[in-house]
């Protein structure tokens, strides 16, 4: 019974707990968050919705299978998540939501904070044309100067609008904007976080932001206030973070070109470069794995020396982690989009564990506690469909974890094959440095003495012409019969367009037990180019077995031999 | 059974122990239950969440229940079968309301009837659907047509709506439950 009870959860480890097709969700992994936000030790699911475009984008919070509650954002958000912000009772997180160049804090589904990034002082020359108050054409035509002088992306965002502009409008946004300081605002382009000082589940995090403007920022939960503030050598596109703020932490950031950096300790360090762009990145204590657009799961250490690699049967689209502490098991989901939809994989380092599929591609995934249940794993498909899978109880994903690793996967474990130094190789080393004048000069005379002998045979062979000859004739042979009387059928074509060689025959060694050739010797008539000379003779097989015979076209010397492989011939005559 | 210990159950001589188990998913209620049957004296005031089990007597109609309060925490969920073979009924209780769960529940329950130790047996099911109080509360036709229950066929089953924090529905359920134990002990 308990066999059966685990083959049958092998088969299909999840329950469908919940899906709703038509919940017409558009979100990302980084806008979708597991939080207990209420406080009641019943976990909701909080994400970002982006609309159809039309539409206001909202935050929408689902208390198990229904929508709980509706946040409506002016911004579209780059990332959401739920910390706790202090350690007041009852415990309850704040949601954290970065949009542009601003962090809201939401507590109790209410506008609770707003942090915004400190701003830069715009480029002087720039502050300067907008105080001057000059005509809206010369203005423009400045600042596009100026853009093409320090970049566009460099402009504030009131310039960069003002160029972006149609013409009949850039009057009235001046006027409007006139009074306004020139300042530029970077913007967030990624969010994530780690625990403060304790690493329990309910204690205070701290937010990491990476931003437009090279520079990752790491925020006080408390006060919101800039706790540290480093230059990073990207603009991030992805985040990964581990660890605690006050004792140890690594930031693992992804470049849009595809350069992963750490930053660790103040410092960051390249660790890789990935030939193609990645879709989503997982930090792990030693190790992150990355799912690259190529098509491929992989995992490198944190040092950057590449771990693994694996082929996905798709186009990946999200990665999530999937810790299973009571299987002793770390799991990466990843979801990938193929020809007939899409479907789920989850791999144990780069061993598939376990497989489903989805009628559409899912884009976004998150794997923690939902409701009351622990292991529960929440996605929204490109489709827009909301669906939440319970891990069963009993689930096992088998012991492929035991299964030993293909040693190929590890690039820095292949060990080359180099031979042993033989006795040989080792006198010779020593002969070479005791002797190395005498060498050197032999050496030299040997090269020398090569390159007079090529010399001579390409004099040679430029004089008796023969290596044009032999090149220019074109031999073809047929055997036509079954025997034991056999045609055997020449073809001859000369293919040199200006030489005409003369005094061609052709003869055959053969074994004369075997065979009888009629015409042992035939004389070959003016080979005319591009015409082909057909000759022929009659074989007659002695007895029932076959050889091969050698033809040979000479004139003075040798010229050109061909084997024919004979048949065997069926009977021989008596 | 012996001739005289029937003798005995039929002048109600010996006093009748009959042990339960109360299993269900953590946080469905199955403490608070057990502690609104138990005498008021006995009541403890304040319930936590469970941890592995705890053992709990009380008394309905005459008949002493030693009931085996399992946690329903995933990972104490395991101990479950360890208990089915020594049990003389079994009381399983859902939380309506926790209508993502209702298939977890499903799976427990198909686990359960199908464990050789309650496969083959004469063994009563009290179902309660708890928390009938709160708002998106299922009714318990709602629930028993999730758990399949139609498909119960081979065992006396009973389903009652609930709510365990006043004590509604909790009477009906368990005066059902003590007729079919003492049915089966005749
Ligand atoms: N509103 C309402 N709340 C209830 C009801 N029954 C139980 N609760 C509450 O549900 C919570 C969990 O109850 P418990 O009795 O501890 O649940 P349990 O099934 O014993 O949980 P574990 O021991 O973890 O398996 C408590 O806060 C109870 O007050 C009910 O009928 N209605
Ligand atoms: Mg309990």
């Amino acid at each position: 019974m308990a066999s059966l009870r685990i083959s049958l959860s092998m088969q299909q480890p999840w329950i469908d707990a919940y899906s709703d097709p038509k919940a017409e969700i558009r979100t990302f992994s980084s806008c979708l968050t597991l939080g207990d936000l209420n406080g009641d030790n019943e976990y909701k699911l909080i994400l970002a919705d982006l609309g159809s475009g039309s539409g206001h984008v909202k935050l929408k919070v689902y208390k198990g299978t229904s929508l709980s509650s509706e946040i409506v954002l002016l911004d579209f958000p780059s990332a959401v998540v739920s910390i706790y912000t202090d350690t007041n009772e009852p415990r309850i997180p704040g949601l954290a939501v970065s949009c542009g160049c601003h962090v809201l804090v939401y507590r109790n589904c209410r506008p609770y904070f707003k942090f915004c990034m400190p701003s830069i002082e715009a480029s002087s020359l720039e502050a300067d044309l907008w105080r001057q108050k000059s005509q809206t054409t010369q203005m423009v035509r400045l600042l596009q100067e100026l853009a093409d002088e320090i970049g566009y992306s460099n402009l504030s965002a009131p310039s960069q609008t003002l160029l972006a502009l149609e013409p009949n409008m850039r009057d009235e946004f001046l006027n409007k904007n006139r009074h306004h300081l020139i300042k530029k605002q970077t913007v967030i382009t990624c969010m994530t976080a780690i625990k403060k000082s304790l690493s329990d589940e309910k204690s205070v995090s701290c937010i990491i932001l990476a931003t437009e403007n090279y520079q990752v920022f790491i925020l006080d939960p408390e006060a919101f206030v800039i706790m540290d503030k480093f230059p990073v050598p990207c603009v991030a596109s992805m985040i990964s973070a581990l660890g605690l703020y006050a004792v140890d932490y690594r930031v693992l950031l992804a470049s849009r070109a595809g350069k992963i950096f750490l930053l660790k300790a103040g410092v960051t360090v390249p660790v890789a470069h990935l030939a193609s762009h990645p879709v989503g990145l997982i930090l792990h204590t030693l190790s992150f794995t990355i799912a690259t657009m190529n098509g491929n799961l992989q995992s490198y250490s944190t040092k950057g020396i590449k771990q693994w690699s694996t082929t996905l049967p798709g186009a990946p689209v999200d990665v999530c982690c999937v810790p299973l502490q009571g299987l002793a098991l770390n799991l990466v989901a990843v979801s990938v989009s193929t020809d007939s939809g899409g479907s789920i994989l989850l791999y144990s380092g780069p061993q598939l564990m376990h497989s489903f599929n989805t009628p559409t591609p899912v884009s976004a995934l998150v794997f923690g506690r939902y409701g009351q249940e622990e292991h529960a794993l929440c996605s929204v498909t490109t489709g827009g469909a909301l669906s939440v899978k319970l891990l069963k109880r009993t689930a096992n994903f088998g012991n492929g974890e035991k299964a030993p690793m293909i040693s190929g996967s590890q690039p820095h474990n292949i060990k080359l094959l180099v031979p042993k130094k033989t006795r040989l190789f080792v006198e010779q080393t020593l002969r070479e440095r005791d002797q190395c004048r005498e060498m050197h000069n032999w050496f030299q005379k040997a090269w020398l003495d090569l390159g007079v002998s090529v010399s001579e045979a390409y004099l040679n062979g430029l004089r008796s012409t023969s290596v044009c000859e032999r090149e220019s004739l074109k031999l073809t042979a047929q055997v036509l019969g079954l025997g034991p009387r056999l045609k055997i059928q020449l073809f001859l074509e000369n293919l040199a367009p200006d030489y005409v060689p003369a005094g061609l025959a052709v003869t055959f060694l053969y074994d004369p037990k075997l065979y009888t050739i009629h015409k042992t010797y035939i004389p070959v008539p003016m080979l005319v180019p591009g015409l082909t000379v057909s000759l022929e003779t009659l074989v007659t097989c002695e007895l029932g077995v076959a050889s091969p015979l050698q033809v040979l076209v000479f004139a003075s010397r040798l010229l050109l031999t061909a084997v024919i492989n004979m048949p065997p011939a069926t009977a021989t005559l008596v | 059974m012996g001739l005289f210990d029937k003798l005995s159950n039929f002048l109600g001589l010996k006093k009748k122990e009959v042990k339960v188990l109360v299993v269900g998913l953590n946080n469905s209620g199955k403490s608070t239950i057990i502690n609104h049957l138990k005498s008021d004296d006995e009541k403890s005031t304040e319930i936590v969440p469970t941890i592995g089990l705890s053992v709990e007597k009380f008394k309905n109609q005459k008949v002493y229940f030693t009931a085996l309060d399992m946690s329903g925490q995933g990972r104490y969920r395991d101990l479950w079968e360890h208990y089915y073979k020594e049990c003389e009924g079994i009381i399983f209780v859902i939380d309506s309301s926790d209508r993502l769960r209702l298939a977890v529940a499903k799976e427990e329950l198909d686990m359960l009837i199908q464990h050789p130790d309650v496969a083959g047996r004469f063994v009563p099911l009290l179902f309660f659907a708890n928390k009938m109080d709160l708002r998106d509360a299922l009714s318990s036709v709602k629930v028993a047509a999730a758990l399949g229950l139609e498909k119960l066929q081979d065992k006396p089953w009973h389903i009652c709506s609930s709510n365990a924090v006043t004590g509604e529905g909790l009477q009906e359920g368990v005066h059902w439950f003590t007729q079919q134990v003492c049915e089966s002990m005749r």
